[in-house]
């Protein structure tokens, strides 16, 4: 259901009482002017400048949005129309409020959106460019122009030259004077702009001036860097605390595909790694002597402020590690081919041979004087060298596919795919049942060492915390209901796949 | 040609070369020396080969004509490497050009090179043939100009194997690739022993023609070959002459003839040949009693060790597998057994040999299950691991090596074989069309076994089935020949290696006048002595054999390996051009002293013939996938985080790639990878269907290339219903099970209706697996694509039990339908 929400202005990083989302605004999709403001669609949230003051403020789901994604904006009457992924056009007014703009499909995909006089009109993922006209309180759809009814739209631009149309690979359009659709630029489009030079048509990797049917080479940048001192991703994979490089504890952050980072005051800093740095992140985990990461390029550890990459050569069955456990000297590779092991005996192996329902193990943890391997194709328990794996097939666990494991006093909680989390004590693991059939993200079990709290990080359907039967969902404004982690350090840090949340308590 | 096509096909070339060898490369490129009168680039290769000869009495002579062409528009000094039969001794190379033919000259091997790049540099037609192993040649033709043809002629004879009363020829027709470990890349005779291969379905038509004659004395029996389609034309019950189906003639396959002749009567006697003066040579053939029947059979550790580098990949590691399988069936009570497999390192099923109980025939069975062709082929490593420490005692250890023979560093484990064989024995199987049976013939005599050969056409059952009937039969050991004051000496081989049920005894040896005698052979059987006696009668002069001398010449040179003495090299090499043989010392040259043809020597381009992989073999396996510009992995999945690759140059300026949405993911070099990476995540509410990724490169010099990738977003499980039995089944019996496809399980065209069901081109099923109780079973597709099935034995105690059937697609999605049976 779409719902009107009621955006709190405020500036995102700034020191607060509640909430505090904690996003980096790149990419940048798109940019729109309007008398008072100017408005840049990016990966973390809409930026708002006021023209008079020069201020910005950077919007995201704290401050109501209904996603920090935003692909597309446009300025329309007093305030402004965005595209946000996966979930639509919104409309946000002057007075920060934000209502649906018409109907979900196939608006749910649209990735441009301009506005021609007081009408909309919108390009979608595959479903063309469709204008919306105002019709009293709702929209009416229309399809006025046949050719572009179908296929992708990337860009979006109505000027005092006409409506502007990129179709990715399909080239430039607009419309004739008959207002016919008419192609002016073959190949890729994926962005366009209005500058003093002319209209700037992004090609994907250079830019160029249209002019007529010809474009010319320009030199405007096509992509900048994240910015230094921020989150080098909104995409957060996985959160600890350790020791930064002060010394006292710090929160540690590894993201999907830009590292991980440490928060040194208020900034967030890149360790200082040499050679190839860890980059696509899938578990950080802090050990008592050591930081370890866990990345698809090999398994990093950070001892004595030295980092150390493990990966083939150093024995591990393959560079994919996707998640690692430390127990009594031991620490265990969670891997794409199996697990690997290293002990005082330096490493050994166990795989699909040894009796692993499957190679890919996605998570791993010790209990009880066993081994749980978490695979894509079932839960394997390892016990003196002894194999057992567990399987639906058999009624022993809710779902193949195990995402988390995490080992409690209790016994050991089984995070799945998609059908929530069992609880495994003895041979026949019971499900949370109070939590029910959610998707659980990668490591997105854990327990709060404050009081004993459990977490889910789930994917789309937030935060869950509680024990037993007595589950219920974090309320707070999370950058994304796809969580991927949570720690504790000066309050509670959620990780979402698009960007951080920090609450004093829930 | 596009840039981007053109450096992807490069680097798939390069990496093709590389990856030949694994650390250290033998492997060359195709050398592309121009083009041809029309404009195109093509790789050089022979235009044909003819094999004619004839067969007589268990011996073969055989001229092989190679056909030299040269399409291209500049002066070609072409570079052939080939095989022939190891035990083939080369007495007569000549080179035809036009209607000259000119002889070959047998020379010292440096000093034939001399000849020849003298010659060459004149301009002048020339022709070199040399060994290189005794299974690999190189024959390197210089000056042949455009538009021309040369015709080089070897000519050979060698044995036929005889085993079980059947003979065997085999002729090789191309060389494997050869893997050369990393401690001997720096060696540059392993750069030797390997060709450059065609690409993956690239015919340029060369091919193959035979005309073999058998005239075996004695009326013929069942002329076959399993390896290629043949027309066998009779002129006499005696006299046949073979030739190929013209479908069938792509030089990719040792070609194996096989026959019997009419006579079960016990093989004894003698082949002799001597011109009158001088030394005679002689053949002796003695087949020996069969052993007696239910003899008792010690208690054996059986060690497979199977070959699973990457040149097995595919149909030849599957029939090593299915030759394992036999074998273990066929274990004794009593014995134990390992499997080893090896390629870039070794690994075993078990630390130690496990005992055949029904537990860990299953074990071994679920380790041959996941045997698969990958990687280098580190032989040695398995060598080292199938003869490390020693059997407890009264266990005689058995190795079975199932192998390729693809390396480069065959003497090295051969030697090693030969050096810690011990008291076990050491069989050899060669899998596959084109193996390399010199190393597979020298690995079984090094470990006092035999050898096996399985090629794709043929059952391995049989094989399997001979292999376990030779180590149960008893062995005829300490074999020694009384020659009876025979004035013989040079008898080879020596020592006469032990004999195998089915096996003859074959010496061969020279005498230095006519006599005759009574030779008698002595052996010792399951522990008792074995005599035969067998006249014998060494002629003054003899004519028509004299193939015999030339094969015996040959032997004594290769008795000459590894680090031979500059004595024992010498005496080979006197040996070789007193016999005028080919040999490692000795060369044939030949060189046209009438004419030059070529009067701009400095414009010869030299070329590497290539050769075809030999059939069965993946392209795959030995050289790796053909890497696409950019992949996504997978590429067909539940939402979730697929990565992207991308081949670009490692110094692309930028490389990244634009989702659907305009989203940008930045890629990155990954060294462990070798491209450039990147990941993106699917999100949960995408819908299901096909989304394009668009890459972007921009290279070092500013260029730029992009390429579309797709991916399929796919959450919907494919729907099946199992057919069950009706009514109540038997305990322990064996429930045949069926599952039928409801929905999402074909894709594309459809090919065919079976009954109710329309099969479509593919399936989007991974794994269809049906579970009572404990026990699971996976269903197979049918021959006609229309189910799943397969079988599972129901509990042995009645009750009422749930059948659950587990159907997974590629992208990870399942479902289950459980029925219950009941159990009486």
């Amino acid at each position: 259901m779409r719902t009107l929400i009621a955006i709190l202005l405020c500036v995102a990083g700034q020191a607060q009482a509640g909430p505090v989302c904690e996003t980096v605004a790149w990419p940048v999709y798109g940019e729109a002017h309007s008398p008072d403001h100017i408005y840049r669609a990016t990966a973390g949230g809409l930026e708002v400048t006021e023209r008079d003051s020069g201020t910005s403020r950077l919007l995201t789901t704290c401050d109501g949005l209904p996603s920090t994604h935003v692909l597309a904006v446009t300025a329309y009457g007093d305030g402004a129309v965005l595209a946000v992924r996966g979930g639509g056009l919104w409309r946000l007014s002057p007075g920060g409020q934000v209502t649906p703009v018409g109907p979900s499909e196939p608006l749910r995909w649209a990735t441009a959106v301009t506005s021609l006089g007081d009408d909309l009109v919108v390009g979608t993922v595959s479903d063309g460019v469709v204008r919306l006209v105002p019709d009293g309180a709702g929209w009416r759809l229309t399809r006025p122009w046949p050719k572009w009814s179908k296929g992708r739209t990337t860009a979006l631009l109505a000027s005092e030259d006409g409506l502007w149309v990129g179709r990715d690979q399909q080239g430039l359009w607009t419309l004739d004077a008959r207002g016919r659709e008419r192609r002016v630029l073959r190949g890729s489009v994926q962005g366009l702009s209005k500058t003093p030079e002319g209209l700037l048509v992004d090609r994907g990797i250079e830019v160029c001036v249209a002019r007529g049917n010809r474009c010319t080479a320009s030199e405007a940048p096509v992509s900048v860097a994240p910015p230094a001192g921020q989150l080098p991703s909104n995409h957060v994979t996985s959160l600890a605390v350790y020791p930064g490089p002060e010394g006292a504890p710090a929160l540690w952050a590894g993201t999907f595909d830009q590292g991980v980072v440490v928060r040194v005051g208020e900034r967030w800093e890149r360790p200082d790694v040499v050679g190839e740095a860890p980059r696509f992140v899938n578990q950080v985990v802090a050990a008592p002597d050591a930081l370890w990461v866990a990345t698809s390029t090999g398994a990093y550890r950070l001892q004595d402020g030295r980092w150390t990459r493990y990966g083939e050569p150093a024995g591990l069955l393959t560079d994919r590690v996707n998640g690692l456990s430390v127990d009594d000297g031991r620490v265990w590779f969670a891997t794409s081919q199996g697990l690997s092991v290293w002990g005082e005996r330096g490493i050994s192996t166990v795989t699909q041979r040894d009796g692993l329902p499957h190679r890919i193990v996605h998570a791993i943890t010790s209990w009880d004087g066993a081994v749980y391997a978490g695979t894509s194709d079932g839960l394997a328990v390892i016990r003196d060298g002894q194999v057992t794996v567990l399987r639906t097939e058999a009624g022993a666990i809710s779902a193949n596919w195990i995402t988390a494991l995490l080992a409690t006093p209790d016994g050991v909680l089984s995070g799945t795919y998609d059908r929530g989390v069992d609880h495994l004590t003895g041979p026949r693991p019971t499900p949370l049942e109070g939590l029910g059939p959610v998707w659980v993200n990668p490591h997105g079990v854990w327990q709060d060492p404050a009081d004993g709290t459990l977490y889910v990080a789930t994917l789309g359907e937030g935060l869950w915390h509680g024990e037993g039967a007595a589950w219920s969902r974090v309320q707070a404004p999370l950058p994304s209901n796809d969580v991927t982690a949570v720690a504790r350090l000066d309050g509670l840090w959620v990780a979402t796949r698009e960007g951080l949340l920090h609450l004093s308590e829930l | 040609m596009n840039a981007w096509i053109r450096w992807s096909i490069l680097a798939a070339t390069l990496i093709a070369a590389l990856a030949v060898s694994g650390p250290a490369t033998s492997g060359e490129r195709p050398a592309l020396v121009g083009r041809t009168a029309d404009g195109a680039e093509a790789a050089f290769t022979l235009a044909r080969t003819e094999v004619a000869g004839e067969i007589l009495s268990g011996w073969a002579r055989i001229a092989v004509t190679q056909t030299w062409e040269n399409p291209f528009t500049a002066p070609l000094e072409g570079v052939y490497r080939f095989p022939l039969p190891h035990d083939a001794a080369v007495d007569r190379v000549a080179m035809v050009v036009g209607t000259r033919l000119i002889e070959g000259q047998v020379m010292e091997r440096e000093r034939a090179e001399q000849v020849y790049e003298a010659a060459r540099d004149e301009g002048r037609h020339a022709a070199l043939t040399e060994e290189e192993r005794p299974n690999v040649f190189t024959q390197t033709v210089a000056n042949v100009m455009p538009g021309e043809t040369i015709l080089v002629t070897l000519r050979f004879v060698m044995p036929l194997a005889l085993e079980d009363g059947e003979y065997t020829l085999a002729l090789p027709t191309t060389i494997g690739p050869r893997y050369v470990p990393a401690h001997k890349a720096g060696d540059p005779a392993m750069a030797r022993v390997t060709a450059p291969v065609l690409a993956a379905g690239e015919d340029p038509g060369h091919r193959l023609d035979v005309t073999l004659r058998i005239r075996p004395g004695l009326p013929l029996l069942g002329v076959h070959s399993q390896t290629h389609s043949i027309a066998v034309t009779h002129a006499a019950p005696d006299d046949a002459t073979v030739t190929l189906d013209p479908d069938d003639r792509i030089p990719d396959k040792d070609l194996v003839l096989r026959y019997r002749v009419a006579s079960r009567a016990p093989l004894a006697g003698v082949l002799a040949t001597r011109s009158g003066e001088g030394p005679g040579t002689f053949a002796l053939t003695v087949e020996p009693p069969s052993p007696t029947a239910g003899v008792a059979v010690r208690p054996r550790e059986l060690v497979f060790v199977v070959d699973t580098s990457g040149s097995m990949m595919g149909e030849p590691v599957e029939k090593a597998k299915a030759v394992i399988r036999r074998a273990l069936a066929n274990l004794g009570a009593a014995d134990t057994f390992q499997i080893i497999n090896f390629s870039s390192s070794a690994s075993s099923l078990s630390p130690t040999p496990l005992d055949r109980s029904p537990q860990n025939l299953r074990r071994g069975l679920q380790y041959v299950d996941h045997l698969a062709g990958e990687g280098g082929t580190e032989m040695l490593a398995g060598v080292r691991a199938a003869l490390a420490g020693a059997p407890p005692a009264g266990r005689l250890r058995i190795v079975l090596f199932l192998t390729d023979g693809y390396i480069g560093n065959d003497a090295e484990v051969i030697d090693y074989v030969a050096a810690h064989i011990g008291q076990a024995r050491l069989f050899a199987l060669g899998v596959g069309s084109s193996v390399n049976r010199y190393l597979l013939d020298r690995l079984a005599a090094a470990g006092r076994g035999a050898v096996e050969y399985v090629t794709p056409y043929e059952p391995e059952d049989d094989v399997a089935d001979r292999f376990s009937a030779r180590i149960d039969a008893p062995v005829l050991t300490d074999i020694e020949i009384d020659w009876g004051g025979l004035p013989v000496h040079g008898i080879s081989p020596l020592p006469i290696p032990d004999l195998f049920i089915g096996q003859p005894l074959r010496v061969l040896g020279r005498y230095e006048r006519a006599a005759k005698g009574t030779v008698q052979v002595r052996g010792v059987s399951d522990g008792k002595e074995v005599t035969i006696d067998v006249p014998v009668s060494l002629p003054a002069v003899s004519a028509g054999m004299e193939m015999i001398e030339t094969v015996w010449a040959r032997r004594e040179i290769d008795r000459i390996t590894g680090d031979a003495t500059p004595e024992q090299v010498r005496r080979a090499t006197d040996l070789a051009l007193e016999h005028r043989i080919l040999s490692p010392w000795t060369s044939f040259v030949a060189v046209e002293r009438d004419a030059v043809a070529n009067p701009s020597p400095e414009q010869l381009r030299t070329a590497l013939a290539a050769v075809y992989l030999p059939d069965g073999v993946e392209h795959a396996g030995i050289f790796g996938e053909p890497k696409p510009p950019a992949l996504l992995t997978p590429d067909r999945i539940m939402p979730g985080d697929p990565d992207i690759l991308v081949h670009a140059p490692r110094d692309a300026r930028r490389v990244f790639a634009l989702l659907p949405w305009g989203e940008p993911v930045i890629c990155v070099w990954v060294e462990g990878e070798g491209a450039f990476m990147g990941r993106f995540l699917v999100p949960r509410e995408a819908a299901e269907g096909l989304y394009p990724v668009r890459v972007y490169v921009e290279h070092a010099d500013g260029t730029k290339q992009s390429y579309s990738l797709v991916y399929r977003v796919d959450f919907t499980a494919p729907v099946m219903e199992l057919e069950l039995p009706r009514g109540i089944l038997a305990a322990g019996s064996v429930l045949s099970l069926r599952a039928i496809p409801i929905e999402g399980v074909y894709e594309g065209k459809a090919v065919r209706k079976v009954g109710k069901v329309t099969v479509r081109m593919r399936t989007d099923v991974k794994r269809v697996s049906v579970r009572v109780g404990d026990v699971q079973t996976l269903l197979a597709q049918t021959p006609r694509g229309e189910a799943w099935e397969g079988h599972l034995r129901l509990p042995e105690t009645p009750g009422e039990y749930a059948v659950e059937l587990v159907v997974t697609d590629f992208a990870g999605n399942s479902m289950r339908q459980t029925a219950t049976v009941v159990v009486r």
